[in-house]
């Protein structure tokens, strides 16, 4: 130690030396995890563009001793996948049809109840909105087999020996609004729970300043609630669109029978099962699954965190 | 394309009739006296929500557990608690056959060993008569370290798919956790913070189904069409199968399950330290100026200053991972498909509904309910504070 003290350039005493070194340790450590953390999606991205027999023949790190790649393996993915699996282009657009009314649908109804929850009087307000904070944990598990008899066969009550129906078959399973309706249903607590709580923030005044003015409730909530609340229901937007794109069980549940309806889940899972058909295809069919989560992510990063933080006991 | 244009058409005729119906009954009451308007319009704009919470979560919620205390596959046989007996006397569900060797594992033994430590290191750092002393680092981690190892040589040595849920909980919520934590504080002491957070966050954007994708690539063994993974790369003996648990020379069962385990802890570890870091920056500087003047060094600012400061954080934390990997169940399906000792409760639920089993089904869903149901009442309780 006293040899590095007498020849170092500057002669700066060892303590402000070490103190310098010790304040990179954390650096260096983060970074290392990083790296650590990053490695298997980027293993990943290097394998889906490699040729199926450079595949086979190594891991994604003979790419230095064999550096072919191509876009074969996204081309197959999308439009000539091996017999049985949907081509992941039509898989693709059927996530967008599940996706997209699964987001807009509960955030037009969530808006309303949210806003009625935090400016409207009326009886049992409190409690209501209790209960619906508390279907918020409710595994979403305890729906699935009533919700898939409701779809299949409506819902019937029987006094003595007369049966009403209270909702007629609407024979719904295995078409994508199954999937969709369920997921406004289990997504409309936390959006109710996220909306109300910023529609809540809002100055009293505002509201006020529109009663005089002649605003009724449905004007305040059309022209004045609806745009302040943008920033809310971006984070919620994002938040459940990524779910929804990202579900397996719940399309599985109601869609796993309608291969040609499928979103990209279940075809993605359908290739890891398909034993030795089709593995080249794996890594590329995961990417074109993962496109749109990451292109989110990195573009709205700051609404995500929002909405996802907010929402991380959802059910 | 087509399915495409069509949903989004009839999504937009679906919307333009809600909304035209929500805007005429308002436009309508408009019209009334205030008295009626007072009355009827809250529930205009809470009811499309209450009815559709009703039909989709709290009915069938009621139901499943009805169905669950039903006979015959599909509860058409009178009332019985034959599946609760059935299921619950099964071994495959939870069994106690191999409780004697838990005395003798070693994560047992090394358990109790940290637990001697912290105690005697939290005994000598804490006043007299006052308890345990858990600002002491070497206490705290030693005890946090004590309480993981023996839950996890309970949970790894006791098999049925309960145990293992509870397995999952303790391994992902507990591990996630301390990463989070550990990369939460690292962040706060480094340069570009925000670059290093965004890429360890990031596997939480993708679906579980395509992480199970990425961490193949990481388990595979060589040979059989696939390619090596790289952990078989780094390991020396045999190749291991990593998800199913079979090498050349045996099988490392059940500690398969911790390898599926390690997929989620790399999801949600980003998660911790996303919220575990917006708490460390909300505790004031003023707190931890005040601590060094008074002589604390940095160890003791962040044992005894932060850490006590954002325990209500981390608590958050906690529960909210053991909801969420209590009803794990993508990840699984992906990986192994509840085969090689995996299986978990969500799988059965899934595999029973599959087959047409709706009873057993909504038996294990009230399982995962049952477990859930301590975190839901702290959760109310949160919440009723903070609506307060």
């Amino acid at each position: 130690m006293t040899a590095v003290e007498t020849t170092g350039p500057a002669m700066e005493p060892v303590g402000q030396r070490t103190h310098r070194v010790l304040t990179k340790v954390p650096t260096g450590i983060l970074w290392l995890i990083v790296v650590l953390w990053t490695i298997p999606s980027f293993g990943l991205l290097v394998t889906s563009l490699r040729p199926e027999a450079d595949q086979i023949s190594g891991g994604w790190w003979t790419i230095v001793s064999n550096p072919t790649l191509t876009w074969q393996n996204y081309h197959d993915a999308l439009f000539s996948p091996p017999g049985g699996t949907l081509p992941f282009s039509q898989a693709f657009v059927n996530s967008m049809a599940i996706a997209i009314p699964g987001t807009l649908v509960p955030i037009a109804i969530a808006a309303a109840a949210a806003y009625a929850f935090a400016w409207m009087d009326f009886r049992g307000r409190h409690w209501l909105f209790i209960g619906v904070l508390a279907m918020m944990a409710v595994p979403l598990q305890m729906s699935l087999v009533p919700l898939q008899q409701l779809y299949s066969g409506g819902a019937h009550v029987s006094i003595g020996s007369s049966t009403f129906i209270l909702i007629p078959d609407l024979n719904l399973n295995n078409k994508p609004i199954a999937v969709w309706l369920a997921h406004t249903a289990f997504g409309l607590p936390l959006a109710i729970y996220l909306l109300h709580n910023y529609i809540a923030g809002l100055p009293r005044d505002v509201f006020e300043a529109a009663r005089i003015d002649g605003a009724n409730h449905f004007g305040i909530f059309w022209r004045i609630v609806l745009p302040l609340a943008k920033p809310a229901i971006a984070a919620f937007a994002i938040f459940q669109f990524l779910w929804v794109w990202n579900d397996y069980l719940v399309a599985l549940i109601f869609l796993g029978q309608n291969r040609d309806a499928s979103p990209l889940t279940i075809q993605l899972v359908n290739l890891v099962t398909s034993r030795g058909q089709g593995t080249e295809l794996l890594p590329a069919a995961a990417f074109i699954s993962m496109v749109v989560p990451l292109v989110i992510f990195f573009s709205l990063q700051r609404y995500f965190v929002r909405g996802l933080l907010a929402g991380s006991v959802k059910g | 394309m087509g399915a495409l244009i069509s949903t989004v058409v009839n999504v937009v005729i679906a919307l333009v009739i809600v909304g035209g119906l929500f805007t005429g009954l308002n436009l309508l009451l408009n019209k009334l006296s205030q008295q009626w308007d007072d009355r009827i319009r809250p529930w205009l704009f809470i009811g499309p929500a209450v009815i559709l919470l009703m039909v989709a979560l709290v009915v069938p919620a009621v139901r499943t557990v009805f169905l669950s205390f039903r006979g015959g596959n599909r509860g058409d046989q009178g009332y019985t608690t034959d599946h609760w007996t059935t299921l619950l006397g099964s071994k495959s569900v939870i069994s106690f056959e191999r409780s004697g060797d838990i005395l003798t594992s070693r994560l047992f033994v090394l358990g109790i060993i940290l637990l001697v430590v912290g105690i005697v290191a939290g005994r000598r750092g804490a006043e007299r008569g006052a308890g345990l002393d858990l600002g002491n680092p070497i206490a705290s981690v030693a005890l946090g370290t004590a309480g993981l190892a023996v839950l996890m040589a309970v949970l790894s040595t006791l098999r049925g798919v309960i145990w293992n849920n509870l397995w999952w909980v303790v391994v992902v919520a507990g591990l996630a956790t301390l990463f989070g934590l550990a990369l939460a504080v690292l962040a706060d002491r480094s340069s570009r913070e925000s670059i290093a957070k965004t890429l360890i966050f990031m596997p939480m954007a993708i679906s579980l189904v395509g992480a199970a994708v990425i961490w193949k690539f990481i388990y595979d063994t060589p040979g059989a069409g696939q390619s090596e993974g790289l952990l078989n790369l780094l390991w020396p003996g045999d190749p291991i199968d990593f998800l199913r648990g079979t090498s050349g020379s045996g099988t490392i069962a059940p500690w398969n399950n911790f390898f599926i385990m390690v997929i989620m802890i790399w999801i949600q570890a980003g998660f911790a330290m996303v919220v575990i870091s917006a708490a460390i920056k909300g505790v004031p500087d003023e707190l931890g100026e005040a601590a060094r003047v008074d002589g604390a060094n940095e160890a003791q600012v962040f044992w005894r200053v932060t850490l006590p400061q954002i325990t209500s954080t981390i608590l958050v934390v906690i529960t909210t991972l053991t909801i969420t990997v209590l009803k794990i169940f993508d990840l699984v399906k992906a990986t192994t498909g509840g085969a090689a000792d995996t299986d978990v409760l969500a799988n059965r639920v899934y595999d029973t509904l599959r087959n047409g089993n709706f009873t057993d089904s909504s038996t294990y869903a009230v399982m995962i309910f049952v477990l859930v149901l301590p975190i839901m009442y702290l959760n109310i309780r949160r919440n009723r504070a903070e609506v307060r």
